[in-house]
């Protein structure tokens, strides 16, 4: 039974096996072919595939729209220099280094072409965006030119810091004045107070010898004339003694 | 504390509390001699404890040397 049934699924297959290795055969020489081709080939794409895969990281530049994948990713309003990108992109391959290279490169080229529009454009904003520095005019021009990688960076570097600068300046002239104004009055008030004090010994004695004659005496202790030693003038027990509290009298002579 | 100068002459007080530092109790130099009287002292150097109008106070205690004068007076600061 089972005998009788294979020879019959054989012939199913051998023809159908033969039917495809000639659609096959056919497909080799024509090229690209329907979409069961396709099918039967996917084993073989994958190389192709690689291929491709392959192409593209070049062809990020070749395609002279690669910049606009990258550069796209760096700026917007590149893609509007993409042309001039167009020229470093003959140098593809060097892959990693185009940045810096091209930089400079770009930067002159560019300047020749500065006929393209895009070009006017892309200097508005880049000198918009660096702020307003209206000294910057010179820098928009490179940047302009390089704009999307390094220029820029380097272009925003200069004017930032010339705008930190001025601030800065302006704001140390301002602290300065401050502070002078403070010392001045720290200066005026210290002086007061100690010259208020201070007697020279022979004011002291000067002052004690012109009150001597104006002492007074009184049967009150208290309201006896006597002169202050710190400044020769007159005064009494009852004016030294200040407040309710017990007082200490000490009698005192200079021999 | 208040302290009451007699005898000699001013400038010879002005001296003495220069040469002893006195600088926290108020001094004052009588050169009539009255208050001492008054309060009969007798003896240099005196002290007496006498109430906030100096109305009343103790009697004159003295006795002390010149050291024990001199740590009196350096130790009036802790009064001021």
């Amino acid at each position: 039974m089972q005998t009788t049934r294979l020879p019959a699924f054989t012939l199913a297959i051998t023809v159908a096996v033969a039917g495809v290795a000639a659609a096959c055969a056919g497909n080799d020489s024509s090229g690209p072919g329907s979409s069961v081709d396709a099918g039967f080939e996917t084993t073989t794409l994958p190389p192709l595939a690689l291929e491709d895969a392959t192409t593209p990281t070049p062809a990020v530049r070749d395609d002279g729209t690669p910049s606009p994948d990258q550069g796209a990713v760096e700026s917007g309003p590149d893609q509007s220099t993409t042309p001039t990108t167009s020229v470093a992109g003959d140098a593809p391959v060097t892959t990693t280094a185009p940045d810096p290279a091209p930089a400079e490169t770009a930067a002159q080229v560019p300047s020749d072409d500065s006929t393209d529009a895009p070009a006017t454009t892309v200097t508005d904003q880049s000198a918009s965006a660096t702020s307003t520095e209206p000294a910057d005019a010179d820098a928009p021009t490179t940047t302009a030119d390089t704009t999307t990688t390094a220029a820029p960076t380097t272009a925003s570097d200069e004017p930032s810091t010339t705008t930190t600068a001025d601030p800065t300046e302006s704001s140390t002239s301002t602290s300065t004045t401050t502070t002078a104004t403070t010392s001045t009055t720290t200066t005026t008030s210290t002086p007061t107070t100690t010259t208020a004090k201070t007697l020279t010994r022979q004011e002291i004695l000067d002052a004690a010898e012109a009150n001597a004659p104006l002492l007074q005496t009184s049967s009150d202790p208290r309201l006896i004339d006597v002169l202050d030693v710190a400044d020769g003038s007159i005064t009494s027990l009852r004016e030294a003694v200040d407040g309710d509290r017990p007082v200490l009298l000490w009698f005192w002579a200079p021999h | 504390m208040i302290g009451v100068g007699a005898q000699d002459d001013f400038e010879y007080a002005l001296n003495f509390v220069a040469d002893t530092g006195t600088t926290t109790p108020t001094m004052v130099w009588d050169r009539s001699f009255t208050t001492w009287n008054q309060y009969d002292i007798r003896t240099n150097s005196s002290m007496i404890l006498a109430n906030g109008d100096l109305t009343e106070g103790s009697q004159p205690f003295n006795g002390f040397n010149s050291a024990q004068q001199q740590r009196i007076i350096d130790g009036l600061d802790q009064f001021s």
